[in-house]
């Protein structure tokens, strides 16, 4: 991820993300501690980790939702972590989107579906006519799936997928260049969530847009991922290629995590093995090790000795 | 979970010829009927268990579940028949609006206001059921009409002898006084997505968990101490690591898991015979889930008692269930064992679920999605209700429901593809390629 030459076409560029929150009595919860990472145009970057790992907070940090406590965020090569000026807060908002995890609760209950599509392209301005406005709501309507007749709907009169489907219409309509996809589908059904995970695809492949997906359920990032993050009590502990995580786990916190997905085969279920880890039993201290290169573009965050011992070890 | 009417000699014929009964079977698949009863004296042991359900500690028949709303009459659940036995793990799966829920909580009669079961009886054999169908018997006689109006027929002589078959009571028929006092949480217990919402922010645990069994007290006569150690070990059970530092904690204290074991063990508290778990796990993450799911099969294995999950994701049924029911529309679509329903899915439904979970082995490609929506329970469903989803649907699906047809003395499927003038039903290559695979990497792990 050192290159220069590749950082120099990074869409999103993260370095040292530290976020903090005061939790009263004078304690601070870290939530982000110290977290780098890069997003490519027209890629798909998971971050995946348990609940309280952070992987949330990142993603509203990088969203500009919260003051980052220290570290740098780049956004198109403007620089978003400080005090945003009028001009980068604009861009900012066109270029980066948000996909929420409840449809239902990011959607205003009383806009109807059209004015919920249009709010951000009529905020920012960014329509000369209504026409232009009307043209482009209904394009991307009919983009992801929703007929016209729709428009002058309320949120509360869709089913689960097709409020996703105006949710993602919301975001995509601003043509942005990076959308943050926090949990997007982990509320709907099997089936639904196929659709959307294929529909969120098809758009990619039309606009080129760059997902920052986060999921905790790892069949589904295998299956859309191009490159992953593993995040465990705010630091990122692996992070690379789908086939690097998935194929050649090293930290134990990663190898735990995969050993545990369930597969639908009741036999194999039966007899599954799952690694157990935590930091305090296996003596790893996140504060104390450094992210160390495997080969290509696969870190791992270890000291020295860890290192080695973990990579000694069978695979899964 | 049904015994065909043609008993001893379709069971012995195994998959092929329950088939061709089943054509026939459309109105009397189900179990319930006398003839079901003779068919099991009839030699019908090869339903491994008894498929007339009579050893089911809870037999399901008919049940339907209607919501009044004001656009109209909502038919959540449409009929659905079951049987529980003790020590099985049971698995009902299905997507959000399949009316799984809706089922569950009907049993322990958790209804909403607009809310009513409009058929199908829920009858309860296992500990207890004896003294509820005396007494209710005992009510029914003195009201002065329809004695044993309650009690199954057999149950008014068998509570007093309590010999030969258990006894039963239709939890359906019970008051909701009697239901809360005898039934709920002491013999059937329900456990819910999140933890938070079941859990009583104002009170330690310790408290919690005790206060089922004190409530109880009048029939087990525990005492404050001895509830207080049982407690105790409950936390134990449940693998806290600080049970008696637990036991004073607040709900807010604990993490997601701890709190989720601790309502596990609340749910134990009185040893109940059923625990139901609607989507136990769903809030929780994989290593925790993992935990979770282990912990419900240890206790089961222990305590012996019966476990349904209510749950969609395919992965956790596969790691627990021993029998599988997935259902769409209100009705169970297919049921049969775990294997049965993961090795050799039968239900174009089942065969969507299937596809649609990504594949571990695969990656990158396409994801398998089922086209359109659930269907809207407001509107009267003629015909197969999967039928304008279904890539496989048949001109006949748009007219009738399809009845229940037997592929084995386990294995029950609800769709017109296995009617004998149907052509044999394929199953998607891809589906086929994928169970070959899993089948031969299971075989494969079992050799090392």
């Amino acid at each position: 991820m050192a290159d220069e030459a590749l950082n120099d076409r990074a869409l999103l560029r993260v370095e040292g993300l530290k976020q903090f929150f005061r939790a009263g009595r004078g304690r601070t919860v870290k939530a982000v501690n110290g977290v780098s990472f890069s997003i490519f145009p027209g890629e798909t970057f998971c971050l995946v980790g348990e609940s309280g790992s952070g992987k949330s907070t990142i993603a509203r940090s990088v969203a500009r939702l919260f003051e980052p406590s220290a570290g740098k965020i780049e956004f198109g090569g403007m620089d978003i972590s400080g005090r945003l000026s009028a001009a980068s807060r604009r861009a900012l908002r066109a270029g980066m989107q948000m996909i929420f995890q409840d449809p239902l609760a990011s959607l205003n209950p009383r806009k109807k579906v059209f004015d919920a599509i249009a709010y951000g392209l009529v905020e920012l301005g960014l329509c000369a006519s209504r026409a232009e406005l009307s043209r482009r709501v209904f394009g991307i309507m009919e983009k992801v799936g929703l007929p016209p007749d729709f428009a002058g709907r309320y949120p509360h009169q869709f089913s689960g997928g097709q409020r996703q489907r105006i949710g993602i219409a919301r975001a995509l309509v601003m043509n942005p260049s990076l959308v943050i996809a926090d949990e997007a589908i982990s509320a709907l059904d099997v089936s639904i969530q196929a659709q959307i995970v294929n529909l969120m695809k098809d758009l990619q492949r039309e606009t080129g847009v760059a997902y920052l997906f986060i999921a905790h359920d790892l069949a589904m990032v295998k299956c859309i991922s191009d490159r992953v993050g593993v995040l465990h009590n705010g630091y990122m502990v692996e992070i690379g290629f789908r086939d690097e995580i998935f194929g050649d786990p090293v930290h134990p916190y990663t190898r735990s995590l995969l050993s545990a997905i369930p597969v639908p085969n009741p036999i194999a279920e039966r007899r599954r093995i799952v690694f157990s880890y935590s930091c305090a039993e296996s003596g790893v201290d996140y504060g104390r090790g450094a992210l160390r290169r495997l080969g290509g573009t696969h870190c791992v965050l270890a000291e020295d000795a860890e290192l080695e011992r973990w990579t000694q070890e069978p695979g899964l | 979970m049904a015994a065909d009417d043609a008993g001893g000699a379709n069971g012995m014929a195994g998959a092929g010829g329950a088939n061709g009964a089943g054509g026939a079977g459309g109105g009397n698949g189900i179990a319930g009927t006398g003839g079901a009863d003779a068919a099991g004296n009839a030699g019908g042991a090869e339903y491994a268990g008894g498929a007339d359900g009579a050893d089911a500690i809870l037999k399901i028949r008919g049940l339907e579940v209607a919501f009044k709303t004001t656009a109209g009459t909502v038919r959540a659940v449409r009929g659905i028949d079951l049987d529980l036995r003790r020590g099985q793990t049971f698995a009902i799966v299905g997507e959000s609006g399949s009316g799984k829920s809706v089922a569950a909580k009907a049993i322990v009669g958790i209804r909403a206001r607009n809310q009513s079961v409009t058929a199908g009886t829920v009858e309860y054999a296992g500990a207890g059921a004896g003294a509820l169908a005396a007494s209710a018997a005992r009510k029914a006689g003195r009201a002065g009409g329809g004695a044993g109006q309650n009690a199954c027929s057999d149950t008014s002589q068998g509570a007093g002898q309590n010999a030969g078959r258990a006894a039963s009571i239709d939890l359906l028929r019970l008051s909701e006084r009697d239901m809360r006092r005898n039934i709920n949480g002491r013999r059937i217990s329900m456990i819910f997505q999140d933890p938070m919402t079941s859990l009583n922010p104002t009170m330690p645990i310790g408290r919690q968990i005790m206060e089922p069994m004190l409530l109880h007290s009048r029939a087990s006569g525990i005492s404050r101490g001895e509830a207080r150690a049982k407690a105790l070990r409950l936390l134990e059970l449940a693998g806290i690591p600080d049970p008696a530092g637990c036991l004073r904690a607040y709900p807010h204290q604990l993490s997601g898991g701890m709190r989720q074991r601790a309502v596990i063990s609340v749910a134990l508290a009185c040893d109940p015979e059923i625990l139901i778990c609607d989507e136990p796990t769903t809030a929780l993450d994989v290593t925790i889930q993992e935990k979770i799911l282990r912990l419900i099969k240890d206790i089961q294995r222990r305590t012996g008692i019966c476990v349904v999950y209510i749950t969609h994701d395919l992965g956790v049924v596969a790691k627990v269930a021993d029998m599988v029911a997935v259902m769409y529309a209100g009705r169970i679509v297919e049921s049969g064992t775990a294997e049965e329903i993961f090795y050799d899915p039968r239900h174009p439904y089942t065969w969507g679920l299937l596809l649609a979970v990504p594949d571990m082995n695969a990656s990158g490609e396409r994801l398998h999605a089922i086209r359109g929506n659930p269907p809207n329970l407001l509107h009267g469903i003629e015909g197969d209700a999967f039928a304008p989803r279904s890539p496989h649907a048949l001109k006949i699906d748009a007219r009738r429901a399809p009845p229940l047809y037997q592929i084995s003395p386990t294995h029950f499927a609800r769709s017109w593809l296995l009617h004998e003038n149907a052509r044999p039903p394929e199953m998607p290559g891809e589906l086929r390629a994928r169970i070959d695979g899993m089948i031969a990497q299971a075989l494969a792990d079992a050799r090392h």
